[in-house]
């Protein structure tokens, strides 16, 4: 009896012991878990992502040739951005995907040092059309990043590539690509003293050039996208009488004035619902910002200053107008309410400020600015701070934003009497890049997204 | 001066050969052609059209927060879990270091080229698969657990216990805990710092940069690779913030602690200290 008592003590013993041992190891990584030594790792070194982007897939000589431009385009598209670096594919090791649907080697393009590889695929369909899908592959963390497929005809091949550039671009970045716009500039030809100058578009990456104005009577500067049609607003600048706000439609080459004043009317902007176009009034010598309705053709002023206000340009949220006033000496940007109240100066440097335009991300606003004979684009928050110069040259001027807010294009004249071309730049001040045209090019707009 | 014809001549009809060459300086004179429109496919129309069916899979709960399409996740039939795709939540590994994951990763292709009619475990249509985390790849108790933690975003982040080899165990037991467990020294924190600014690739340009702070939790075998795949502790509140641009940047984050394995430049005498690491992304204003 005793013999068995001692025994299951011995027993209780054991297993109380057991189950304090374990519960203890427990404990212990509990106490550790709040000690896990924490590293601030602020600073990396930001560079564009190596990505790997094979040949498409393709089954047919002709999709072959189709998936070869398809892929130079997104390669293309993808180290214009500055945020990526596409691999050559001497370097692949996985010379053959197979399909898209297989995964693929990520060791091999560990090796390689792909952060993300781009597989594609081109396939013509039976009504004639192709069909272009493409997996994004997560290199390091071996999975599917996204997938995304279209159907088009085959001549629109390039549209296709931009749509797949978007995908890619906004996968990895978090915000929305701009590869599938377009760009309206002033084309300029002839001799300094006798310019002509006329309106063109092109795709955001210099193909397709077209004339959308020719033979007119009067020269057309700063054009501007409206934000949800095929619309654009523009300033005729006439020899014999006061320039004018015209409205042009871009599919049916449809132009007219916006309204007719006595005095000059310059400057025009859409809003952001692309229902009014806000723009300067001159009367008297003196300049306002005002508001014009599209559909009623009503004007209201918003300011009524005796100094000069002009370019507005509203917040994407359509609450506030930004815009550049000389009322306090030389002139600097100014932020006011949509109706005109609470204006207040938001930038205070040297020289001269102008053509503010809000950024349609809505944290920045983009600036030029005129210093001691050299001319700058920066950009500053909406309330003032941050102020941050990105380019400098002879003259910089005419500011853009791209649809998504990251990258500003503008023209450049690098030395007096030197050519205008246009440039573009990341907000982060990198990736200057000279945007070719055919011929010399002024006043760039960034169209929105196409549909 | 007797060069001056020959030099002329020659520099006359390069310009000549120039203009020939590089053409009339006008604009293609094209006219303005609309867009031609371009058709999305829906995911659930490419899947159809996808030559390899999926594998389907035994329903289980996935009550997560975000609404995810109804497809099949990531149906790889893996017969033994590889390290890269456990589960967060998985359950203890072994105190023995787990195979380096480089390894393991050949290994992989067994599964592939299974000549069943499921050839291919295709991953899944999943549109932002980086959104969540990595769902367990069978049903078990830890998928379960880890669902449920998944419906309670704010309790406190917990993970499954590590144990400790038992050499750690004691020297936790009998030493004086000054300068023990989860003590780095500068020298070590310089190094993870200079590693890691190697293979961290933030972007600074996107709105509220310097706000999108991720904090990546890893436990490392004694030879510095990897145990299991990284943990995001911050993870809901990136979810739940909706925030894109915070997604690509635990994408990010991610990617370098992945890419900066092994952390093979540690003292493995002191692998206590440094076993489990957490890094805290908080990018500086450029």
């Amino acid at each position: 009896m005793l013999k068995r008592y001692i025994y299951l003590q011995t027993i209780s013993l054991f297993i109380i012991s057991f189950l304090a041992l374990s519960p203890s190891g427990v404990s212990i990584t509990t106490v550790q878990a709040q000690e896990v030594p924490r590293i601030d790792i602020t600073r990396g070194r930001s560079e564009p992502m190596p990505i790997a982007i094979p040949d498409f897939i393709a089954a047919t000589a002709r999709t072959e040739t189709l998936s070869t431009q398809i892929t130079d385009v997104i390669e293309a598209n993808l180290e214009r951005s500055g945020l990526f670096r596409p691999i050559n594919e001497q370097a692949f090791i996985q010379k053959e995907l197979q399909s898209i649907n297989v995964k693929p080697r990520f060791v091999d393009w560990r090796q390689i040092n792909a952060t993300v590889l781009v597989a594609g695929e081109v396939t013509e369909q039976p009504d004639g059309r192709v069909q272009v899908a493409v997996r994004l592959w997560d290199v390091f963390g071996n999975q599917q990043l996204g997938t995304i497929a279209f159907k088009t005809p085959q001549d629109n091949w390039r549209r296709a590539a931009h749509k797949v550039s978007d995908f890619v671009y906004s996968a990895l970045t978090g915000e929305t690509g701009y590869f599938d716009t377009r760009i309206v500039y002033v084309g300029e030809t002839g001799p300094r003293d006798d310019r002509t100058k006329r309106l063109m578009i092109m795709d955001q990456d210099g193909a397709n050039p077209s004339i959308l104005t020719d033979g007119l009577n009067y020269d057309v500067l700063t054009p501007r996208f409206s934000p949800t049609r095929q619309q654009i607003t523009y300033l005729a600048l006439f020899d014999d009488r006061p320039a004018q706000v015209y409205l042009f439609n871009i599919e049916t080459g449809e132009q007219e004035a916006l309204g007719v004043y006595r005095g000059m009317t310059f400057a025009p902007r859409f809003t952001p619902d692309g229902d009014n176009v806000l723009l300067s009034v001159e009367e008297n010598g003196n300049a306002d910002v005002a508001r014009m309705n599209l559909r009623t053709r009503r004007m209201q002023k918003l300011t009524s200053h005796p100094a000069i206000d002009t370019s507005p340009s509203m917040s994407p949220a359509g609450d506030q107008i930004t815009f550049a006033s000389d009322r306090g000496g030389s002139q600097q940007i100014y932020v006011m309410n949509q109706d005109g109240s609470n204006q207040r100066r938001i930038t205070f440097g040297d020289g001269v400020y102008g053509t503010p335009v809000w950024s349609p991300r809505g944290d920045m606003i983009a600036f030029t600015r005129q210093y001691k004979s050299r001319f700058y684009i920066g950009v500053v928050r909406p309330d003032g701070t941050g102020e941050r110069l990105l380019t400098e040259s002879y003259l910089d001027e005419g500011p853009t934003w791209s649809p998504n807010g990251r990258v500003l294009m503008f023209f450049r004249e690098d030395r007096p009497g030197g050519p205008v071309s246009l440039y573009s730049i990341d907000l982060t001040g990198q990736n200057l890049r000279a945007v070719p045209t055919a011929t010399e090019a002024s006043d760039p707009a960034w169209s929105p997204t196409l549909n | 001066m007797r060069f001056s014809v020959p030099l002329s001549v020659l520099l006359h009809g390069g310009a000549v050969m120039a203009m020939v060459y590089a053409g009339p300086m006008s604009p293609r004179e094209s006219l303005y052609v609309p867009p031609v429109p371009i058709e999305l496919i829906t995911e659930a129309e490419l899947a159809e059209l996808l030559s390899v069916p999926e594998t389907v899979k035994a329903p289980e709960p996935d009550p997560a927060p975000e609404p995810e399409p109804v497809v099949p996740e990531d149906p790889l039939p893996e017969p033994d879990p590889l390290p890269d795709v456990v589960p967060t939540e998985a359950p203890v590994p072994p105190p023995t270091p787990a195979p380096p994951p480089e390894e393991s990763e050949e290994v992989a292709p067994e599964p592939d080229p299974a000549p069943e009619p499921a050839p291919e475990p295709t991953p899944a249509l999943e549109p932002e698969p980086v959104a969540r985390p990595k769902p367990p790849e069978t049903l078990d108790l830890a998928a379960l657990e880890s669902a449920l933690k998944d419906l309670n975003p704010d309790a406190a982040q917990t993970r499954a216990p590590t144990v400790i080899s038992e050499g750690a165990a004691q020297a936790d037991r009998n030493q004086a805990r000054i300068g023990e467990g989860g003590e780095l020294t500068i020298r070590e924190e310089d190094l993870f710092r200079a590693r890691m600014y190697e293979c961290w690739n933030p972007d600074l340009g996107v709105p509220g940069a310097t706000d999108l702070v991720v904090e990546v939790n890893i436990l490392l075998n004694r030879d510095g690779t990897l145990i299991g795949a990284p943990e995001v502790v911050n993870n809901d509140q990136i979810n739940r913030s909706g925030n894109s641009y915070w997604r690509a940047a635990r994408s990010r984050a991610l990617t370098a602690v992945e890419k900066c394995a092994p952390y093979d430049f540690l003292d493995p005498s002191r692998y206590n200290n440094w076993r489990e690491i957490t890094f805290n992304f908080n990018p500086e204003e450029y």
